[in-house]
């Protein structure tokens, strides 16, 4: 179902489904960077390739969480669990390479035997209208890794920019409820045309990139991980604003009164410790295995156990590396060395 | 706290007065030879003094680092006292002179956090000096009394999807006999 | 090619040639004009792979206390770089003779991050240069100069050691200094309190400014130490601001001011500012500047009989 949303009508959009959910959107900080916050009427998304510095991730698996609180009492004990019933949200202008990332995150902790209770009661509450990107970023390099207007169609409305208005492709029920506004009217064959045209640079990717073969092409020793790992600085910049990744920690606190806190919050195989264990033997004792990893992890491991590739090409990673290790450039040398189509770089 | 990122609690919450009202908590760290003898002296010669600073014993001024007292105040107490033997009178000789050096830059610090410096405070207390003791721990009481409580170093950082509703009833857990 | 970069080159070539030393660590052009990537040359031949331009943001004695334990090392040092190295040297954590400075006289590196904020499109960034004190880019409309206070690393407008302090060699010339002030910092004690609670609010903890930092260089760091517990693994407000005080407090009389941490710092809180406050106390109680003479003695490791303190 498709309705072509006028630019100046976004704040009445925005108005009419503030009555029904809880909103989300990039907005632009003091510094000109992006982040996803809480839009009102004084404070209206941007619409535009810039990628906000911390990902989706933070909405569905925030950086610190409580997991539950146990009280002693006096005498009767009590443990209290965290969190309860999330108000529906609604995130807008997530761009393609974000909403590929909760898919990524979905197989990670939705799939399988074990149901993440935390992240599926706050990714059951999300409503994803995603934005189309008009054009790339020089560190984007999501239509190497997969197609972004097929990724932008799973979110629940997808919007383009076709000149002097958005339109809007829903996708799910529940974007088709989203596109009952009144602001919406039908579109005209010219903004059809124009979306197409956007979708079509979209797809443009400098050369294909295999995510099969880069994960064939992945191998445990590499000439790349000591290149890569003698100006690594070990830092979390990485992982920690990778939409797709999910590391972890636990750890149990007091905080006064007996009562002791768990909560989990972000890591990453990153730090020199991640891997330490209770005797004190680590195997991934420097940088070259800890880059591996990463590389591996986010390649090859993911494509084998999930059937997805981790990596959705948002280049992240790229712009805000302090060392400028650009993994498009690395993941070129493996596929070179070992004779697979090149990635885009 | 669930539906923040805000620090849970310290364990600073149940210690209010039983009037309700708030009484000024002051984080003291002092050193073992000179400064805690002279609390200790303050004691036993019954000189009345407040009960509002509490007490850490280290070896000498020396121990003191600065996250000692950086700690104080971002578990939210309204005041720091440090304080050490006069200079020339450290037990282990040269202690405080390091402690000195140290501690004088760190009141000027706290300013640049925005903690000012009459919440700190860093003195030299012998272990004949019980009367002294008693009147820095007046004079400071009083002193973050008037400035009120310290209003805490951190903001609470929202979660990006609300709590709608909590659970109602937290579940009681069984606690097997041994 | 400019005659820094020419000048760079040959001098490591001269260096591996003669087997002086093992390793020349330096910079080599990045992703784009605006960002360069630290690369250790070990063969004359690849010499060709040093440059040198306003994208040499790095602070490269960050690699050199690890690469010099195998043998001398050279590495291309701007001033606040050089002044890292003479940290490390006055900390025994290096010796002089380990480490051949190939200094470069600097007018300020960029900050990529800030180019987008400044109108630059860094995927049409054809070149960037220097000279002249002015800083030329060319986003294939042809040459134009750019602001520097809108494009820099924001320490480098406050900085005030173009040239290196220690050197073996060095290449070019610098205007002398004119460092700006900071006005980051609001003068009222609670704005001052509210500002640090609102930066700190934005802290994710991923320690990009504590690896970036050359003086950043223990074993285990106090974060780590969570049987002891100083900072919680906690991601919130009061314990962001707890390891970044710490982390101050264990910088001063140590820290440079080349920037590098609110460079790196994904969220973009303005660390420098807080470790200026910092070195600014630092010089004005002690007489003191970090990184300036080898043989000075770190300033908190030692004590003067009549140091300001507490009366009697």
């Amino acid at each position: 179902m498709d309705r072509l949303l006028p630019k100046a009508a976004l704040k009445d959009w925005l108005e009419w489904a503030s009555a029904r959910y809880h909103l989300l959107g990039p907005v632009e900080s003091e510094d000109g960077s992006r982040a996803f916050a809480p839009l009102s009427q004084d404070r209206l998304p941007v619409l535009d390739n810039r990628r906000s510095c911390l990902p989706p991730k933070e909405a569905v698996l925030p950086s610190c969480e409580t997991l539950f609180t146990f009280d002693p009492g006096d005498g009767e004990p009590r443990l209290l669990p965290a969190g309860g019933e999330f108000a529906p949200t609604l995130m807008l202008g997530m761009k393609p390479c974000d909403v590929r990332s909760l898919e990524v995150l979905d197989r990670v902790f939705l799939d399988g035997r074990f149901q993440d209770p935390y992240y599926a009661a706050r990714r059951g509450s999300l409503v994803t209208v995603a934005y189309v990107c008009e054009s790339k970023r020089w560190s984007c390099f999501c239509s190497s890794v997969g197609d972004p207007v097929e990724w932008s169609l799973a979110a629940d409305v997808a919007l383009t920019d076709v000149g002097d208005g958005y339109l809007a492709s829903a996708n799910t029920s529940a974007g088709e409820e989203l596109l009952g506004c009144p602001a919406f009217r039908e579109p005209s064959g010219d903004d059809l045309a124009r979306r197409d045209v956007v979708w079509n640079a979209l797809r443009e990717a400098a050369e294909p990139f295999d995510p099969e073969a880069v994960a064939a092409a992945v191998d445990w020793e590499e000439p790349a991980w000591d290149a890569v790992a003698e100006k690594c600085i070990g830092c979390g910049v990485c992982s920690f604003l990778c939409p797709t990744c999910t590391c972890f920690d636990i750890q149990d606190e007091t905080i006064g009164g007996g009562r002791v806190e768990r909560f989990r919050v972000r890591d990453t195989c990153q730090f020199c410790d991640f891997t330490k264990m209770g005797h004190g033997h680590n195997p991934r004792p420097s940088r070259r295995e800890r880059v591996r990893q990463r590389i591996s992890h986010k390649f090859k491991y993911i494509v084998r156990q999930c059937g997805i590739c981790g990596c959705v090409g948002c280049g992240r990673c790229v712009e805000l590396c302090p060392v400028n290790a650009d993994l498009r450039g690395v993941l070129s040398e493996i596929v070179k060395e070992n004779g697979c189509e090149s990635v885009s770089a | 706290m669930a539906d923040t990122q805000e620090y849970s609690g310290t364990a600073l919450t149940e210690a209010q007065s039983s009037s309700g009202d708030w009484e000024p908590r002051i984080l003291g760290i002092l050193c073992n030879w000179c400064s805690y003898a002279g609390a200790d002296l303050a004691g036993s010669a019954r000189l009345l003094h407040p009960p509002n600073v509490r007490i850490i014993r280290v070896p000498c001024s020396g121990r003191v680092d600065p996250q000692f007292v950086l700690k104080g105040f971002m578990r939210g107490f309204d005041g720091v006292l440090v304080s050490g033997c006069h200079p020339g009178d450290c037990h282990y000789a040269k202690g405080n002179y390091y402690a000195r050096r140290r501690l004088t830059l760190l009141t000027r610090f706290l300013e640049t956090m925005g903690i000012p410096r009459e919440r700190f405070q860093f003195q030299w207390v012998s272990a004949s000096e019980g009367a002294r003791w008693a009147e820095s721990v007046r004079e400071m009481t009083e002193r973050i009394r008037k400035l009120g409580p310290f209003q805490g170093v951190g903001r609470p950082v929202p979660l990006l999807i609300p709590v709608a509703a909590t659970r109602d009833e937290p579940r009681e857990l069984e606690v097997k006999a041994q | 090619m400019n005659s820094h970069t020419e000048q760079i080159r040959a001098e490591a070539r001269r260096l591996l040639e003669s087997g002086e030393v093992s390793v020349v660590i330096g910079y080599a052009p990045g992703s784009t004009p605006a960002r360069a990537t630290p690369v250790f040359v070990r063969k004359p031949e690849d010499a060709e792979r040093l440059f040198w331009s306003p994208a040499c943001a790095a602070n490269l004695a960050l690699y050199v206390r690890e690469q010099a334990a195998r043998g001398k090392v050279a590495v291309v040092a701007k001033g606040c770089d050089a002044r890292s190295i003479v940290t490390l040297i006055q900390e025994k954590q290096l010796r002089r003779e380990d480490v051949h400075v190939i200094g470069v006289a600097c007018s300020g590196v960029v900050d990529a991050g800030r180019l987008a904020s400044a109108g630059v499109d860094e995927g049409k960034l054809k070149s960037l240069e220097a000279g002249g004190g002015a800083l030329v880019a060319d986003c294939g409309d042809g040459p134009a100069e750019l602001q520097r206070e809108a494009v820099l690393k924001r320490a480098c407008l406050f900085c005030d050691t173009p040239v290196p302090p220690l050197w073996d060699v060095v290449v070019g010339e610098a205007a002398a200094p004119s460092p700006a002030r900071d006005g980051v910092l609001p003068e009222d004690l609670d704005a001052r309190r509210e500002f640090w609670a609102e930066q700190f609010a934005k802290c994710v903890r991923c320690y990009a400014c504590r690896q970036v930092c050359p003086a950043c260089y223990c074993s285990e760091c106090f974060t780590d130490r969570l049987p002891v517990g100083w900072v919680s693994k906690r991601i919130a407000g009061p314990e962001n601001w707890m390891y970044h005080t710490t982390r101050a407090f264990h910088m001063a009389g140590r820290c440079v001011g080349c920037g590098e941490c609110e460079r790196v710092c994904p969220a973009g809180i303005p660390i420098q500012t807080l470790m200026r406050r910092m070195a600014e106390e630092v010089d004005g109680l002690f007489g003191y500047r970090a990184g300036m003479d080898p043989d000075a003695e770190p300033v908190l490791a030692t004590y003067r009989d009549d140091d300001d303190g507490p009366a009697g």
